[in-house]
């Protein structure tokens, strides 16, 4: 009986002492960015504060092979569907499908496209700027368009949200999350308030002071931002653009519009990279670096909020209204061979 | 309030846990009754307009059972007979409401083309546990096997929060007098150490096993589901891993419950019935029946399939009595077609095996090696029992069949073999979620070899000798513990809580 009781309490004891510890941290184990979820960084710290532009969400809807006049291909930048909330807004007709689905641009994309019904002439092909070695260098072995079908169809998409209430008290994340964000916390805390702090890296996450930080960010600990650990600050090369062209001449009968969104590192930290300007002077794209710099220099908040790798709905906005305006710019399907 | 949240584990049983023991040093009814509260508590954090409903239905069943009782004792069989057959007419009615009348109505529309509704009905957590364990309590006061009649006692055993929701069904007889037992009051420490031995072991197998099974069951099945609007068949791996997938997690999500339950009685000194006794080791249908779900088996035996007649009456009147109880037992777990033929499929099986059994000469069964006869058995009842979790888990009997006939290869989409090699067997799945094939496999190879190899968790005990051995198992449990709390953080409940 005395064992028994000895292993009872011990065990009772350490569970209930875990579990105070793990309640009093909860609360940060919950995050609306990916990277404080990467980073388990705290939220309170790195949620932006500032109001974002709402949504219409009649402007969300996905609209039918057949019906589309634009067809975008891209990744999780275009899923949501909010920057193309400004062609429809327009009046453009927009059909958007994830690499996950359409797996490669091959070589019989454009019979492919036409039997799926697409009438339309646009395609915008997105991707972003970490990505792009990898989806486009796939593509060009692949003779046979295998797509895999989208089991749920033209699903109705959720507007994103304004604004978030960082007082709520999240109590449904993990304990043992809760903890290591607290520790985090902590050496956060205490790093980031030395003089010479530059840089910290925390699971694969890096945490980086942004010259004028509080003039671009809304979050409380604004003087520094997040970005992913990953991001490189090596320029893309001219192979990249190579196969590019090699799948834009797969695209007869269709205008391509690439558009390749800039690593949030490459904007605010590496924000010198010619890549964009290269590739504008080969193929019909969209410098999306040029424009979202603007928007930084001209102290436009949270374009990029410092707890996403992904833009702010003001970001997409920007982008949208960017890639509208090539669109215009191509109306008459103007060749590779015109702009270069 | 679900076992596996932290509200649980570290707010409420703490404090029901000490409210109890703390209590019983003063008074025992203080202590029971305290219990019973806590008990209404728990229901209640679910849904607190539902508690009505329950203490209702055991007001209701209480007086019936103590008014069967006095007319027992003045020898009224007549009346005590009305009383019965109104009391357990108004507990099917309940019961009929809540959870069948949309099911019937829906399927009158469809015969007779109607549009009759009764608009949404919300099935009250629990109410076939709670209302199947007062109709025997009913039965066994008409019956005159009801030897105590003290009402918080009753009330435990209707609502003892371990068992409330999901089971295991108990038995008045196996309950009351525990609540009535002076040393259930007092702390036994060999209990609380078994309990939470138990108590562990089931939140391991729910977060860690149930859980990790949960997306590949549902991916494969909800995949068929959307797949068949584009015409798109499952592979033969597809669907097996599907119908494997389903068959451990509806396994170590109840069994896992089970675990918990009986655990957390034990710490407070109450024994629960076994429910569970390795049914994936059976040699034969029958013999699962008597390992799966034991209680829901021994209450259809004893309050269906005997007063129908059993196998008292020929053996073409004992296969009608089997499947109009395993039709019955269908019904049971849920108001749909699907659960109809799971339980049609179940008294199927089990005429064909009383059936073989008669047929089979025994000198003949006898010249067949017995651990031939017992592999065959096992896989053949294993394959018999997964073909019929694929009806019970899938929304309609389309979907069933599509899967059954691609897991035998009737209709089944082909995949390259260099796929099979590399793992990639879910691309159906894969649609919605990111699943591996080689996960799975890890997965299924580790959970079938618990459930074929391993000794069954009631086996579970607290191994007192020395000090060493004893930080051993606190140390064993605490890691697991640990592992299967950090499962926490999204919402998942029993599979049988719908039930």
């Amino acid at each position: 009986m005395k064992h028994a009781r000895f292993f009872s309490v011990l065990v009772f004891i350490i569970a209930a002492f875990y579990g105070a510890v793990g309640f009093y941290f909860l609360p940060l184990a919950s995050y609306h960015g990916d990277l404080t979820r990467i980073g388990m960084l705290p939220e309170p710290l790195f949620g932006w504060t500032k109001p974002q532009p709402g949504i219409d969400p009649a402007l969300l809807q996905q609209s039918s092979w057949q019906d589309a006049e634009v067809l975008v291909i891209g990744d999780s930048f275009s899923e949501p569907g909010i920057w193309q909330t400004v062609l429809i807004g327009h009046g453009l007709r927009v059909r958007t499908e994830h690499w996950d689905h359409i797996r490669d641009i091959c070589e019989d994309f454009p019979n492919w496209l036409r039997a799926q019904g697409f009438k339309g002439k646009h395609v915008v092909i997105e991707a972003v700027e970490r990505d792009v070695r990898s989806y486009f260098a796939r593509a060009l072995s692949c003779k046979k368009m295998a797509i895999r079908h989208r089991l749920v169809e033209n699903q109705p998409r959720k507007p994103p949200v304004t604004a978030f209430d960082h007082d709520t008290v999240d109590l449904s994340g993990k304990m043992s999350v809760g903890i290591k964000t607290g520790i985090n916390m902590f050496w956060y805390n205490r790093l980031s308030a030395r003089q010479d702090f530059s840089i910290w890296l925390r699971e694969g996450v890096r945490v980086a002071r942004v010259q004028q930080g509080c003039d671009l960010f809304s979050h409380r600990s604004c003087r520094d931002a997040l970005f992913l650990g990953e991001d490189s600050d090596q320029d893309l090369g001219e192979d990249i653009i190579s196969n590019m062209e090699i799948i834009d001449a797969r695209l007869s009968g269709l205008t391509a519009i690439w558009v390749i969104v800039p690593n949030k590192s490459t904007a605010y930290l590496y924000p010198d990279k010619q890549f964009w300007d290269r590739l504008g002077q080969r193929l019909r794209s969209v410098n999306l670096l040029k424009t979202i710099r603007l928007a930084i220099i001209g102290k436009n908040v949270d374009v990029y909020p410092a707890n996403e790798t992904h833009l702010s709905t003001s970001g997409y906005l920007l982008m949208g209204e960017e890639i509208y305006r090539n669109i215009l710019r191509w109306q008459d399907g103007s060749t590779n061979a015109g702009i270069r | 309030m679900l076992f596996n949240s932290y509200g649980f584990i570290f707010i409420f049983f703490p404090v029901v846990f000490l409210g109890f023991f703390w209590l019983a040093r003063t008074s025992h009814a203080y202590a029971s009754a305290w219990l019973a509260l806590a008990s209404l508590f728990f229901y209640s954090y679910w849904n607190p307009a539902y508690i009505g409903l329950l203490l209702g239905s055991i007001v209701f069943n209480y007086s019936f059972g103590l008014w069967i009782a006095k007319a027992g004792v003045r020898h009224d069989d007549s009346g005590k007979k009305r009383l019965l057959v109104v009391a357990i007419a108004a507990n099917l009615l309940l019961l009929g409401y809540y959870k069948y009348a949309n099911f019937f109505m829906g399927s009158i529309n469809t015969v007779a083309g109607t549009q009759f509704s009764l608009g949404e009905i919300i099935l009250p957590l629990g109410i076939s546990f709670f209302t199947f364990t007062q109709i025997a309590f009913l039965v066994d006061a008409y019956q005159g096997k009801v030897k105590e009649y003290n009402f918080v006692h009753y009330i435990l055993f209707v609502t003892y929060f371990p068992h409330l929701i999901a089971g295991p069904i108990l038995h008045h007889k196996e309950m009351m007098p525990q609540f009535a037992h002076n040393a259930t009051y007092r702390i036994d420490w060999n209990n609380v150490a078994t309990g939470l031995l138990l108590f562990t072991l089931g939140l391991c197998k729910k977060t860690l096993l149930a859980d990790a099974f949960a997306p590949y069951a549902s991916g494969v099945f909800d995949g068929v589901q959307h797949s068949l609007v584009i015409g798109i068949l499952p592979t033969v791996y597809e669907a097996w891993a599907g119908a494997l997938a389903y068959t451990m997690q509806i396994y170590f999500d109840f069994s896992g419950y089970t675990d918990m339950a009986l655990g957390i009685a034990l710490m407070f000194g109450i024994r629960l019935p076994i429910n569970f006794d390795s049914p994936y080791k059976s040699t034969s249908i029958i013999e699962f029946w008597r390992r799966w779900h034991m209680t829901l088996s021994r209450f259809l035996r004893d309050y269906l399939y005997i007063p129908l007649g059993g196998n008292r009456k020929g053996n073409v009147r004992r296969y009608l009595n089997l499947m109009a109880t395993m039709l019955l037992g269908g019904l049971w777990h849920g108001a749909g077609w699907t659960f109809v033929v799971w339980g049609a499929l179940h008294g199927v099986y089990l005429t064909v095996n009383h059936f073989w059994r008669e047929l089979l000469p025994e000198k003949f069964s006898r010249r067949i090696p017995s651990w031939l006869a017992n592999l065959s058995g096992v896989a053949l009842t294993f394959v018999a029992v997964v073909t019929a979790w694929v009806v019970f888990r899938s929304n309609d009997l389309v979907q069933a069949s599509t899967i059954i006939k691609a897991m035998f290869g009737i209709a089944a989409r082909p995949i390259p073999f260099n796929d099979v090699l590399h793992g990639q067997l879910l691309p159906a799945a894969n649609q919605l979620v990111h699943l591996s094939g080689r996960e799975l496999f890890k997965l299924l190879v580790f959970a079938l070899a618990w459930v074929w190899l391993f000794p069954n968790s009631t086996r579970l005990k607290f191994i007192s000798g020395n000090f060493i051995l004893v930080a051993a198992q606190a140390a064993a449990v605490l890691c697991f513990l640990y592992l299967a709390i950090d499962q926490f953080g999204s919402y998942s409940p029993f599979l049988y809580f719908q039930f």
